[in-house]
């Protein structure tokens, strides 16, 4: 059983190259059992949306200062 | 005679050149600009120019554009490329890895795993509010920013190259000079680290009906 430090890399890892058939299993073996990386791969793959966001300047402004 | 002005004025409307004077919109756009390219150069000075030189080319080739936001997106374009040849022009990454974020790293990971490497319970990822609640506050965004602030630098540069930059990995890591294995460690400590912050900055699906 991979430990979440293994998978949490992985989760990482493919957002920028497509795992290889072992480690494909190895993630989805564990991500039914553990809601902590389930969690982590959504955070990640919400900071990849930020990024795409700030990229095209997509970002919400407004005049700072009124929060 | 009237329908060429319209035609005129529609022509006017949809080309790219009428968005040079729009004052609102190139305060807005400059802006905008200027908080991307200062996130990632962290330096006042280099981000200005970055922005003036970017402007300047967008300027000189202003084309046909549908809207002020596909204008913007181009824009961005023709500034991510001047960052870019910032960062080039930068000394390699290989000299700040020396700067000792490995045992802030050890120490963290202490924090997050346990013996046996699986999430400490209070350390176990929490469910974030949905990304397109969370995208468009403006709260967010401050905290990310803070968060960015807080990484590492030699973390920070990677994660934005690749991120914000939309550089390919394999880009990414010969322009840094490191290996494609080392690459996605610092990619993973990067966004290990984000969501740590973010997390304990107080993101959480609790507040998903409010205020972040």
């Amino acid at each position: 059983m991979a430990n979440c430090k293994t998978v949490s890399k992985l989760l990482s890892d493919a957002l920028d190259r497509p795992l290889n058939a072992q480690e494909w299993l190895l993630v989805h073996a564990h991500l039914p059992l553990c809601s902590g990386c389930r969690n982590f791969r959504r955070q990640v793959q919400t900071l990849r949306q930020a990024g795409e966001r700030l990229r095209d300047g997509d970002v919400p402004t407004g005049p700072s200062g009124h929060d | 005679m009237l329908l060429a002005r319209f035609h005129q004025g529609v022509r006017l409307k949809r080309s790219g050149e009428q968005d040079w004077t729009d004052e609102t919109y190139l305060a807005g756009l400059r802006l905008a600009l200027l908080r991307f390219a200062r996130l990632q150069l962290r330096d006042a000075a280099a981000a200005e120019d970055a922005v003036q030189e970017a402007l300047m080319a967008a300027w000189l080739q202003s084309g046909e554009f549908a809207g002020q936001s596909a204008h913007q997106t181009w824009v961005f374009g023709i500034l991510r490329h001047k960052i870019v040849d910032t960062l080039r022009r930068r000394q390699r990454l290989v000299g700040l890895a020396e700067l000792g974020a490995e045992a802030d790293d050890e120490a963290l990971d202490a924090l997050l795993f346990n013996a046996s490497g699986h999430w400490d319970k209070p350390a176990k990822p929490q469910a974030w509010p949905d990304p397109q609640t969370l995208l468009a506050q403006r709260q967010f965004w401050q905290l990310f920013e803070a968060c960015l602030d807080h990484l590492p630098e030699q973390y920070a540069r990677v994660f934005m190259a690749r991120e914000f930059l939309g550089l390919e990995v394999a880009e990414l890591c010969a322009e840094f000079e490191v290996s494609a294995n080392h690459c996605s460690v610092l990619l993973y400590r990067a966004r290990l680290r984000l969501r740590t912050c973010l997390s304990e900055k107080g993101l959480s699906a609790e507040d998903d009906h409010g205020q972040l």
